[in-house]
């Protein structure tokens, strides 16, 4: 029998799949392609320098990102079910993994199996960061793939930092919709250009009543 | 011939991330996977002069396809005729794409109009009031250049080498793209 919760993912899986089905596309090697080339042209204006040119980038593009994904998330209706709807059925942190893994289908389609694991949710217990978190592994990756720019030049940052703060801004608004008092926070990690076997973004959820616990959070002193 | 060197001598330096066969098939939605280059554009507008930024525009077009045949090269190898080659980009980029107003001399294409809708950088809702620039240079010069660059690894592609230039970008969403295309070699 279909619990309640089912039935949520039952509707959340035909919506995904027929939102990304009537969403224009175009092919993941183009994406890459173009996401390389504005890292690229953004280096050029600041000399080569890519921490620079990334810090400049997410400065830009943030305030554009949240109106976007918030348009996606919240305007969003497929057979008359709003995603909305169906986000305010996973309040709690344990079962939001569903959401994380939902929107990140409707944009990826099919590929979301074939580049990321499904979304597991650690509790603040088991966390080693002692909140609630998220983790994303990734098995292959559509970004780092095809450079041959070297790691140490982007510094602090990832290669896959636009493609973080995606997910922590999805994250962010929907646990700002459903009321919980939570600043999300998202890394990657682990990174295929970083030399790592795999890539791994981490979502946290920090209390905004008890923000100094990211103090003791080392990728947040490493990674930006 | 500076990107075919880039093209022969790719080597990714992030080993495993490198399943490029997965990738094939894999589309991602326009619609979240665009919100990078309104910000770039409208930073490269407010930091040069018109013609500084159409230079850089066509330059991120250029490096793109550079990129794109870096881990495609099977496609560099593929010999096509021109709306054909036009036609293969428009499957990529999820743009509709006629070819209009063919002139040929000698079998060999001249001219030609490319009508483009769906572009994947002119969204209506990020037009930006009192700038001249269109926002579509890009993909004018991913059209130019994934033509020249299989043209110049083939060697044998008629004519040589094009050159596009903008008649009109789209207005709004239900509107078209329009690029002229003459070939210079």
């Amino acid at each position: 029998m279909v619990g309640f919760k089912g039935f949520w993912k039952t509707l959340g899986n035909i919506g995904k799949r027929l939102f990304y089905k009537r969403e224009t596309k175009l092919s993941l090697y183009l994406f890459s392609a173009m996401h390389h080339t504005m890292i690229d042209i953004m280096a050029n204006f600041y000399e080569d320098n890519y921490e620079d040119a990334m810090e400049s980038l997410i400065d830009l593009v943030k305030p554009l990102s949240e109106e976007i994904i918030s348009e996606l998330l919240f305007e969003t209706s497929v057979l008359g079910v709003s995603f909305k709807k169906i986000i305010s059925k996973f309040k709690d942190p344990k079962d939001f993994a569903y959401i994380i893994d939902m929107a990140m289908y409707s944009v990826w389609g099919g590929g979301f199996k074939k580049i990321f694991s499904k979304t597991k949710y650690l509790s603040a217990i088991e966390s080693s960061e002692k909140v609630h978190t998220y983790v994303l592994m990734m098995k292959s990756c559509p970004f780092c793939f095809l450079t041959m720019v070297s790691p140490e030049k982007f510094g602090a940052y990832r290669f896959g930092k636009l493609l973080t703060l995606t997910i922590e801004q999805i994250v962010q608004l929907s646990q700002d919709f459903l009321g919980n008092n939570f600043q999300v926070v998202a890394r990657e990690v682990k990174c295929f250009h970083q030399g790592d076997p795999c890539g791994e973004i981490r979502i946290w959820l920090y209390p905004r009543d008890n923000l100094q616990l990211m103090e003791s959070n080392p990728y947040l002193h490493q990674i930006k | 011939m500076k990107d075919l060197e880039y093209i022969k001598n790719f080597t990714p330096i992030a080993h495993g991330a490198n399943l490029v066969q997965d990738y094939k098939n894999i589309q991602v939605a326009k619609s979240v996977s665009s919100f990078v280059y309104p910000q770039l554009y409208a930073f490269l507008v407010q930091n040069f002069e018109e013609k500084e930024v159409i230079r850089r525009l066509r330059e991120l077009g250029r490096r793109a396809v550079t990129i794109f045949y870096s881990v495609n090269q099977t496609k560099l190898k593929k010999a096509a005729t021109i709306p054909n080659i036009f036609m293969e980009i428009g499957k990529h980029s999820g743009e509709k794409i006629q070819i209009k107003n063919i002139v040929k001399k000698k079998k060999v294409v001249q001219s030609c109009l490319i009508k483009k809708y769906k572009c994947i950088f002119c969204t209506e809702s990020y037009k930006m009031e009192n700038i001249e620039v269109p926002f579509c240079y890009p993909s004018l010069a991913f059209f130019q250049h994934y033509y020249n660059l299989r043209s110049l690894y083939l060697g044998n592609l008629k004519p040589r080498l094009i050159h596009l230039e903008m008649v009109k970008t789209a207005e709004h969403d239900k509107d078209y793209c329009l690029y002229r295309m003459e070939a210079i070699d």
